[in-house]
């Protein structure tokens, strides 16, 4: 078939990208009147959901336009006629940029008609790169939760890794890896037990070379009987919420979704100032210490988990962001407005 | 030097590596082929290696080496490629007969496959700990297959008890030539290669870019003493620099965020052709190795004064240091990093220098610890002998 609308999505994870894809084309697909197709270069278990959404199910041939998710996966303008529309989603920064491909950086410089990013910081990347500043837009990460979790859905995840009534639980969350930081989370945890009771857990893939990097700092640190690790999970918002502190560790996060996931079930932060984190502190979103000083770290999150107000507040601020630029709604609304001046 | 030439006499050994890299076991047969040059001149040894590596030009000026696999190949040992087993086979071949072999290391152990009888009785010298021990069980079955074990450190000999039942497994500690101080001119271009003014306290790590290795917790101590500094904990003025590891994993990334934080007082040097006079300039040697059993960076550093600062219950370090050992447990970087602050005082450094070397001169260098090593070597022999 011809026309309509070909989305191209790089890869269907449960990390950043695919997820804000989908819940924007979930949004945004009801609200325009063309057909939409979904195209993945890559599988995961988002990839029936992010199928889901098209209207057909047929190939698109020659679209009237075509939106790429990921600078990664920009190149594949290239087999698009010059007379068809396209937009690059651009959810990288900084050096995920510099490191872009030829084709890539080409196509979303020379090719691509519109350019969403996620930051200020990505359109200055972006310009820095050649692209015009008219053709850019930020439209930052869109952060929703599948509905708030039950009590039971809190109580059973609580239970899954390791947390007890009468021991704070202490969770990280994301691919269990360096940019995350996991190692560094494991050392926070150490400072941590030594002055609290705490259950630690960690929420995500775990590839198996760094696992064992992981599994040995655990057992020399003597956190073996107090560490759970938990693979990536279709939902964790109940995670988050049965944790009584988020640690985030990362030393590259340009734009972490989770703190702010957390937050609108009622969880805390505390993170390196690393990247978006930072950003996040200005706000007062999280709580920083400097990269890599576990020790400061441990010591905030000790420091405020003793100040009954501290979570809350963190939390309220939290979810007061999302509510202002990151729900939904709002950036919804924007998407369909991309999505509607592309096509047409 | 005659290490090489037959006599009536002469003891023939076959040494076998799992690579002719910069690591420790290719080191540690180097220094044991030297000192056997010097004073065991009628012996002859040949060394077979599974690859090969940067060494190779080394070793072949000191006796025939047979390298096995070439270079990057790919090998499975559960499934090996039938058309490369016989290839390496033929490359064994020319392997001459042999009173005794001699596995520095139990990862050596994978040329057993493919070499020629005749090797006679074989020592497996363990000087690795934890999972680079799994050489010892399928497919090599090593634990089977090795008739005496010598052990490089208590770490190696304990973790080897407790994954084999290898009977009584003697310590015969690892070792390095003691190397003569280089010339005050080298050791100055060293630190001005490094950037490092004479005001500065230069602080070196050395390894491949792994994490076992810790080249990512140089990074963060760094990080954490750098900040120290600036708040005024302490005047002095550090600088810091890593050897080696620039075609490894950590590599890369170690280097992406020394960029991105703009840290230009930390360097990556990529791998010398010899450490001595690296060392010899830097004014600490900082180990940040999850696991080493027995860091032969180290005995290179100590030997030449400068004091090293590390991880207790990493290794063997602490081992090998004794009551000079300086550091903090595994991975305490707050305590390392306090620890390296203090090194900021020149007389500090002096001092822990100073005790350091005493104890590595006495007991880890080639004179002191390759006899032992020949003892045993010699009695495998003779085992093997009565045997046949």
């Amino acid at each position: 078939m011809s026309g309509g609308l070909l989305v191209v999505a790089h890869e269907a994870t449960r990390t950043g990208s695919p997820k804000v894809l989908l819940d924007l084309l979930r949004y945004a697909v009801p609200r325009i009147e063309v057909p939409v197709g979904v195209e993945l270069l890559a599988g995961g278990p988002l990839a029936e959901q992010l199928r889901e959404t098209a209207t057909t199910r047929d190939h698109i041939a020659r679209p009237d336009a075509v939106l790429v998710n990921g600078a990664l996966a920009a190149g594949e303008l290239e087999r698009f006629d010059e007379g068809i529309a396209a937009a690059v989603y651009v959810h990288e920064q900084g050096e995920a940029l510099a490191v872009l491909s030829g084709s890539a950086r080409r196509c979303v410089v020379e090719r691509a008609d519109r350019i969403l990013c996620v930051s200020e910081r990505a359109r200055s990347d972006l310009v820095g790169l050649g692209a015009d500043d008219d053709r850019i837009v930020v439209l930052p990460p869109v952060v929703s939760l599948d509905g708030l979790p039950t009590a039971d859905e809190v109580e059973a995840a609580r239970r899954m890794v390791g947390g007890r009534d009468d021991e704070p639980l202490v969770i990280g969350c994301g691919e269990a890896g360096w940019r995350k930081g996991t190692d560094l989370f494991l050392q926070v945890s150490s400072r941590l037990h030594r002055r609290l009771p705490a259950r630690f857990a960690w929420v995500g893939r775990r590839r198996r070379a760094f696992g064992r990097v992981l599994d040995h700092d655990t057992n020399a640190l003597g956190l073996a009987d107090r560490m759970t690790w938990w693979d990536e999970v279709p939902n964790p918002a109940p995670f988050l919420a049965a944790a009584d502190l988020l640690v985030m560790t990362s030393r590259e996060d340009p734009q972490p979704l989770v703190p702010l996931e957390a937050a609108l079930v009622g969880t805390p932060t505390v993170a390196f100032a690393r990247d978006g984190l930072a950003d996040f502190a200005d706000e007062g979103v999280v709580e920083v210490a400097p990269y890599p000083d576990v020790v400061a770290l441990a010591e905030v999150a000790v420091e405020g988990l003793a100040r009954p107000t501290w979570g809350p507040d963190l939390a309220r601020r939290g979810a007061e962001l999302v509510a202002r630029r990151r729900s939904l709604d709002i950036v919804g609304e924007r998407f369909v407005a991309e999505l509607a001046r592309l096509v047409a | 030097m005659s290490v090489g030439r037959a006599s009536g006499s002469a003891r023939r050994w076959r040494i076998a590596l799992h690579a002719l890299d910069r690591t420790g076991p290719p080191v540690l047969a180097r220094a044991v082929i030297d000192w056997l040059a010097v004073n065991q001149p009628s012996d002859r040894v040949e060394v077979v290696s599974f690859r090969g590596g940067e060494l190779l030009d080394d070793f072949v000026r000191t006796c025939p080496v047979h390298v096995l696999l070439d270079p990057s190949e790919v090998w499975d040992h559960a499934r090996p490629d039938p058309d490369r087993v016989a290839v390496v086979r033929r490359r064994a071949a020319a392997l001459a007969p042999a009173d005794a072999t001699l596995l520095v290391s139990v990862a050596a152990g994978q040329v057993l496959d493919h070499v020629p009888d005749g090797g006679g009785p074989t020592l497996g010298w363990v000087v690795e700990q934890g999972s680079d021990l799994h050489w010892l069980g399928e497919p090599l079955r090593l634990a089977d297959r090795v008739d005496a074990w010598i052990a490089g450190s208590t770490v190696s000999q304990h973790d080897l008890a407790s994954r084999a039942s290898v009977g009584d497994v003697p310590l015969v500690p690892e070792f390095v030539d003691r190397a003569a101080p280089p010339p005050a001119d080298v050791i100055a271009r060293c630190r001005a290669a490094v950037g490092a003014a004479d005001d500065r306290v230069l602080v070196m790590g050395a390894g491949i870019g792994t994490y076992r290795k810790g080249m990512d917790l140089f990074l963060e101590t760094a990080l954490r003493v750098r900040r120290r500094v600036r708040s005024g904990t302490d005047r002095s003025r550090f600088a810091f620099a890593w050897l080696g590891g620039e075609r490894d994993e950590l590599f890369p990334r170690v280097r992406a965020e020394i960029d991105r934080l703009g840290l230009d007082d930390v360097r990556l040097l990529g791998s010398v052709g010899d450490v001595v006079p690296w060392f010899a300039a830097a004014d600490v040697l900082l180990h940040t190795a999850r696991e080493d059993a027995f860091p032969l960076v180290c005995l290179h550093a100590a030997s030449v004064g400068t004091p090293i600062v590390g991880f207790a219950g990493a290794g063997g370090l602490e081992e090998m240091l004794g009551p000079t050992f300086v550091g903090a447990p595994f991975p305490d970087l707050a305590g390392v990093s306090e620890l390296l602050t203090d090194m900021g005082d020149a007389r500090r450094r002096a001092v822990v220098g100073a005790s350091q070397a005493g104890v590595v001169n006495e007991r880890y260098t080639t004179a002191a610890a390759a006899p032992t090593l020949y003892e045993a070597m010699c009695r495998v022999a003779a085992n093997g002998r009565a045997a046949a």
